[in-house]
């Protein structure tokens, strides 16, 4: 694919949709800017209804913005119709043609754009090699597995070689272990191709495990943009900490300032954790605590009270009470561990470092 | 074992309930009576009309030419009005499920595709003489022309799309509504302009059901004895030859012969449209759509497809016009004013208006009941009870839904009425588009 990599940006688009029951008008995407970079994996991830389909078919064309400018590379698309944009997309139902087989669902986009046919035939066998489909262009495609008939769609949309990859949830159709498989094969097939790929998903770790930015969304608006681990470590809001992973928080007023640390006052007690710069004294701050970076132990840390103790296996699961706020921790390899049981009063030990605040 | 002792199970249970026992028993009788008994009439005067059995008969009637010209003239009629009612159906359909219409117009396109079905049969052809007759409002004032002639071929299948063309927009609407949208969408994302979009998808997967559409269509047209009867002229197709040959020729065993030939037609292609169309466009359409579709807004597309619409609405509206309005001048095509009820009231005083009108609301009378009485008892017993003789039933019906009404009719004057040839079938005046009888047409709706 010698093609010059093109990157995505949205500048201000807004969507108004019409609620079919009341009538009224509302934003499904409401001034969204974003920047996606030419060969880059990017996931929209985001609860139902926050927009993230509506994103995309904006994207490949089936909606209009109703403000806003989308551009592919340097290029305004906003005018082009679907069928002129240099993007593929793979759907959620892998809508492959039922009366085409195999082949012909693969080389339509090629006959199209009026390919040779000596060329059209080495490129969907290229393509399905890619795929691992080889041997089956002949079938029809009622006489696939779920699995295959994706792989059938993802070689359509590559065999064109468009700009931009589109997905929408493509493998929720599919049953949990294959989706593991599948999502490990596109990540691979979008690497040796090089090709930028937008991913539209509501599983946290599919997204996680694919890309190489995630973009939640919430209510049609972009909440936060990052890489999966400043997602995960460096949330903006409650909303982001809590939708990716399990997150507990701890609220208190800030007391001090100890060079580069700050201290928070959290149910009576004094919290010592990373802070920023723009932090002022007196101010209610969120410490947003992973249940995978705290331990229990006899002294030091928060005192708490354990409410539940149950064995997962890999883990102990621990909800404790620290004052009167609840925190979830899970105690990994628990087998040669102190287990406390419930009722027992202890301490909350973790990293200052490892806890992030809002 | 296990099978054997469940059906003796079933018997049991239903002998213990009299009431279905004799249902079923006055059911099957009703069915052999009314459909079995006239249509084996109709074999046995056909083989064995003329003393011997054999196929002398029919080989008498295909030596007349009026007969064989007959056949053909059906047969084109029926080819050319099925494929315009598919066609034309389509185009509404299309235009309801794909594109953005105004909400007025959407409306108004939606009425006239199915006014046909709520107007009463001939309506259409009444007004397609009062407009381009010799003496049409549109031939003879508006275009001048003072030999048109309307009755004949061109009649027939105007009148008829017109007529059947309703059937094949709700078929065809359904199905384009069961077509996922994303297939589409795929299509048009790999670069496929909409015109590609329509041929290489729409079209496709809704071939089997264009099939289906045109073989209904087909049937209806065949069968259809009122309209070629006005407005067919010297043009005759196998219901009105079938219908001379009883009326005119007083020839009971060849008439018997014709609906035999004509029954079988019908019965063929009621199979092929049952059997290998149905299943196939049930096959190809496993429609579950992840997202509404997106209509179509393109200028390109809509401003065309919305003129098609509106000619064809304003030929259908006309048509509906004319007869009521008409109904009020002083004589058609001559006097327009001053508007008069004289018609009105003569219908009623000199034309026997009123023992039409009677006998028409009668029929309707005793045939509406009866009709939903059998289908709901009919369908509860196919639907869920299990018994012997619920083949027979369910076999019966089906064929009752194929038999043209003029072939019903034919074996109803042999089977039912002593002297063969009076009352003349076809005379119904109830509303049963093809169906002579009352009768009739209860039993082939009741499935
Ligand atoms: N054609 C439409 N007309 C009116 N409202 C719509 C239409 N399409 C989508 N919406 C609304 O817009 C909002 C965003 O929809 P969208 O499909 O983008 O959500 P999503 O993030 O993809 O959700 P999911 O994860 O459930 O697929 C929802 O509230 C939805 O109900
Ligand atoms: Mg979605």
């Amino acid at each position: 694919m010698a093609k010059v990599k093109k990157g995505v940006r949205l500048e201000h688009i807004s969507k108004i949709y019409q609620d079919p029951k009341t009538g009224k008008e509302f934003y499904a995407v409401k001034d969204t800017s974003l920047v996606i970079e030419p060969g880059s994996f990017v996931t929209l991830l985001g609860p139902s209804g926050c927009g993230k389909t509506t994103t995309l078919r904006m994207i490949a064309g089936f909606e209009s913005p109703d403000e806003g400018e989308i551009y592919l590379g340097d290029e305004p698309i906003n005018e082009l119709t679907p069928n002129k944009r240099d993007t593929a997309m793979v759907f959620q139902s892998y809508a492959l043609l039922p009366h085409y087989n195999v082949f012909d669902n693969v080389a339509y986009g090629l006959k199209l754009r009026k390919v040779p046919k000596e060329e059209i035939k080495e490129r969907v066998m290229k393509i399905l090699d890619l795929v691992e489909l080889t041997g089956m262009e002949g079938r029809m495609t009622n006489q696939l597995s779920g699995g295959q008939q994706q792989r059938v769609a993802l070689a359509r949309a590559l065999v064109i070689e468009p700009s931009v990859l589109l997905f929408d949830e493509p493998l929720s159709n599919l049953d949990a272990k294959l989706r593991v498989t599948m999502r490990t094969e596109i990540r691979r097939i979008q690497q040796e191709v090089g090709i930028t790929a937008i991913y539209v998903t509501h599983d946290q770790s599919e997204a996680m495990a694919l890309s190489d930015n995630i973009i939640i969304m919430s209510k049609g608006v972009v909440a936060q943009m990052g890489t999966p681990q400043e997602i995960y470590y460096h949330p903006v809001n409650e909303f982001v900490a809590d939708f990716i992973g399990e997150a507990n928080f701890l609220k208190g007023p800030m007391t001090g300032r100890d060079g580069k640390h700050v201290l928070l006052n959290i149910e009576g007690n004094s919290l010592r954790v990373e802070g920023r710069d723009d932090m002022e004294k007196g101010k209610e701050y969120t410490v947003v605590l992973r249940p995978e970076a705290a331990t229990l132990a006899d002294a030091g840390g928060l005192p708490c009270r354990v409410v539940l103790s149950c064995f997962m296996g890999s883990y102990q699961n621990y909800h404790v009470m620290v004052g009167n706020t609840l925190v979830k921790l899970e105690e990994h390899n628990p087998k040669n561990k102190h287990i406390y049981q419930v009722g027992d009063s202890c301490h909350l030990v973790f990293d200052p470092a490892s806890v992030h605040v809002l | 074992m296990a099978r054997g002792q469940g059906a003796a199970l079933d018997r049991k249970k239903l002998m213990a309930d009299p009431i279905m026992v004799t249902t079923i028993v006055v059911l099957i009788a009703f069915l052999t009576l009314f459909i079995l008994y006239p249509l084996a009439i109709l074999l046995v005067d056909s083989f064995v009309g003329d003393g011997s059995f054999g196929f002398s008969i029919f080989k008498r009637v295909f030596a007349m030419k009026s007969f064989t010209r007959a056949i053909t003239n059906t047969l084109k009629v029926g080819f050319v009005v099925g494929i315009l009612s598919a066609l034309i159906g389509l185009l509404f359909a299309y235009v309801e499920v794909y594109v953005r219409m105004n909400k007025f117009v959407g409306g108004l396109f939606k009425v006239v595709s199915m006014l046909p079905v709520v107007s009463p049969p001939f309506v259409l052809s009444l007004s397609m003489i009062m407009l381009f007759g010799r003496a049409g409002i549109i031939t003879r004032y508006l275009l001048h022309i003072y030999d048109n002639n309307v009755y004949g071929y061109w009649g027939i299948v105007i009148v008829q799309t017109l007529t059947f063309f309703p059937v094949c927009y709700m078929m065809l609407k359904g199905l384009l509504k069961n077509i996922d949208p994303s297939l589409e969408e795929a299509a048009r994302d790999m670069g496929a302009g909409r015109w590609k979009v329509f041929m290489d998808v729409t079209l496709p997967l809704m071939l089997p059901g264009l099939g289906n559409a045109f073989l209904v269509t087909f049937i209806e047209s065949i069968a259809d004895f009122a309209n070629p009867m006005l407005i067919g002229g010297s043009y005759d197709t196998l219901a009105t030859t079938i219908y001379l040959q009883i009326t005119g020729a007083y020839d009971k065993a060849g008439a018997a012969a014709m609906a035999v030939v004509l029954l079988c037609i019908t019965l063929l292609m009621f199979a092929v449209q049952k059997y290998y169309l149905e299943a196939k466009t049930a096959a190809t359409l496993t429609g579950k759509a992840s997202r509404g579709r997106m209509l179509i807004e393109d200028k390109s597309v809509k401003i065309p497809l919305t003129i098609f619409c509106a000619l064809a609405a304003a030929f259908v509206i006309l048509m509906y016009i004319c007869v009521p309005i008409g109904a009020l001048f002083p004589t058609w095509g001559r006097h327009f004013f001053p508007l008069t009820t004289k018609w009105f009231s003569q219908v009623f005083t000199r034309y026997k208006g009123l023992k039409a009108f009677k006998d028409s609301f009668v029929l309707s009378f005793i045939s509406a009941p009866i009709t939903a009485l059998l289908s709901m008892i009919i369908s509860y017993l196919v639907v869920k009870r299990k018994f012997r003789g619920k083949g027979f039933i369910e076999a019966v019906s089906m064929l009752a839904m194929a038999v043209p009404g003029t072939v019903l009719g034919v074996g109803y004057i042999r089977g039912f009425s002593p002297e063969a040839a009076s009352p003349p079938c076809g005379r119904s005046t109830s509303r049963s588009r093809n169906r002579p009888t009352t009768w009739a047409r209860t039993a082939s709706r009741s499935s």
